[in-house]
């Protein structure tokens, strides 16, 4: 189709601004699609990559455990060469589509004492017989999605399923944040965009003091920093997708366009709540939520203070 | 930076934008069934 991350993100950010959780679905899906694009063997294209382009599969990758955050690198779900099968014992979180998905990408060690060096990634598909969701999380937003606990026990992966090469996890897992970090970018432009049109909306109809609240200069500044917020992120996660499809070191940038657009978004929703007044702090109108929804975006494929170190 | 687009790519934009308004429309019938405040402000649907 002549799609490069360019065009994802703009078909992401356009989902976000209608729905957000549609487009954290979407963007968990490239989660597993684009390590198996990177890393996977040509007979891992055409099994498991092929259902997801189509659509005919959905994706989930499980990185995050318990005890396992910012510090990726300190994964603890084991996975050990039994004959020509690996066996995975661990729990992933926070899956987004977990349940929904039927092809997932989980990292797990292969040394332990090798630390990052110990990481391996795999594609535990028919080793899912032997894996056990466990209920949603209870979430300040985002409801509707799908976020599961991935519980391994004595899961059996064929070697044929190590994904790239044993001890070479950490790299697809660094490989994979970069991208999942302009995924964020671009879903928190979407949201921003959303609260800003509802706003813009509410401004035009919403009347005190004989006038139309829109009328207002400060509402009028409120609106106007909004816009040139939304469009600053908007231009650091195109130029994040423009280098990733050119194939410059792009992780730099990508951070910056996460983290821009991540605090930008929760300064804007929160500016919509503020235009909606007390209406707006009510579950009547979308921007409550939109302020909450924003949140994650500080929060996930690395905190605030994660980007600013990379 | 280069913001161009074929049109087979305009036309996949398109197709989402579609895409787009029937989530906004089916958000608004799930999540407000009963708005009241809208019609007191006279813009139902917000």
């Amino acid at each position: 189709m002549g799609l490069g991350f360019m065009e994802w993100g703009i078909i992401g950010e356009m989902l976000s601004a209608a729905c957000t959780t549609t487009g954290a679905v979407y963007g968990a899906h490239m989660l597993a699609m684009y390590p198996l694009m990177a890393f996977g063997n040509e007979e891992q294209k055409n099994k498991y990559l092929r259902p997801l382009a189509t659509g005919a599969s959905i994706g989930a990758m499980g990185l995050t455990e318990p005890n396992v955050g910012s510090d990726a690198g300190s994964v603890q779900t084991r996975a050990q060469l039994r004959g020509d099968k690996y066996i995975l014992n661990g729990t992933k979180i926070f899956i987004t589509n977990g349940g929904d998905a039927e092809i997932y990408v989980v990292v797990a060690t292969t040394a332990p004492s090798r630390g990052t060096r110990g990481l391996s990634a795999f594609i535990p598909r028919e080793g899912l017989s032997r894996v056990h969701l466990r209920q949603d999380e209870k979430k300040m937003a985002y409801n509707s999605l799908s976020n599961k606990e991935l519980i391994f026990e004595d899961a059996e992966v064929p070697v044929e399923n190590l994904l790239y090469k044993e001890g070479r996890g950490f790299r697809v897992a660094m490989d994979l944040l970069d991208v999942g970090r302009i995924g964020m970018a671009v879903g928190a432009v979407g949201l921003a965009q959303g609260a800003y049109e509802a706003a813009a909306r509410y401004s035009l109809v919403r009347e005190q003091f004989g006038r139309k609240i829109s009328e207002f200069q400060a509402i009028q500044h409120h609106l106007a920093n909004m816009a040139m917020d939304i469009e600053c992120a908007r231009l650091l996660a195109r130029k994040a997708s423009w280098m990733k499809d050119q194939g410059v070191e792009f992780s730099k940038i990508a951070a910056m366009a996460k983290l821009y657009a991540s605090e930008m978004c929760s300064r804007v929703t929160s500016l919509a709540v503020q235009i909606h007044g007390g209406h707006g702090y009510t579950t009547e109108y979308d921007v409550e939520r939109y302020m909450r929804e924003a949140k994650l975006f500080e929060i996930v494929e690395g905190t605030s203070e994660i980007q600013r170190n990379v | 930076m280069d913001f161009s687009f074929t049109e087979e790519q305009q036309a996949i934009f398109d197709a989402v934008a579609e895409i787009c308004e029937d989530f906004k429309s089916t958000a608004r019938e799930l999540t407000r069934p009963e708005s009241t405040l809208g019609q007191y402000q006279g813009h139902e649907g917000l």
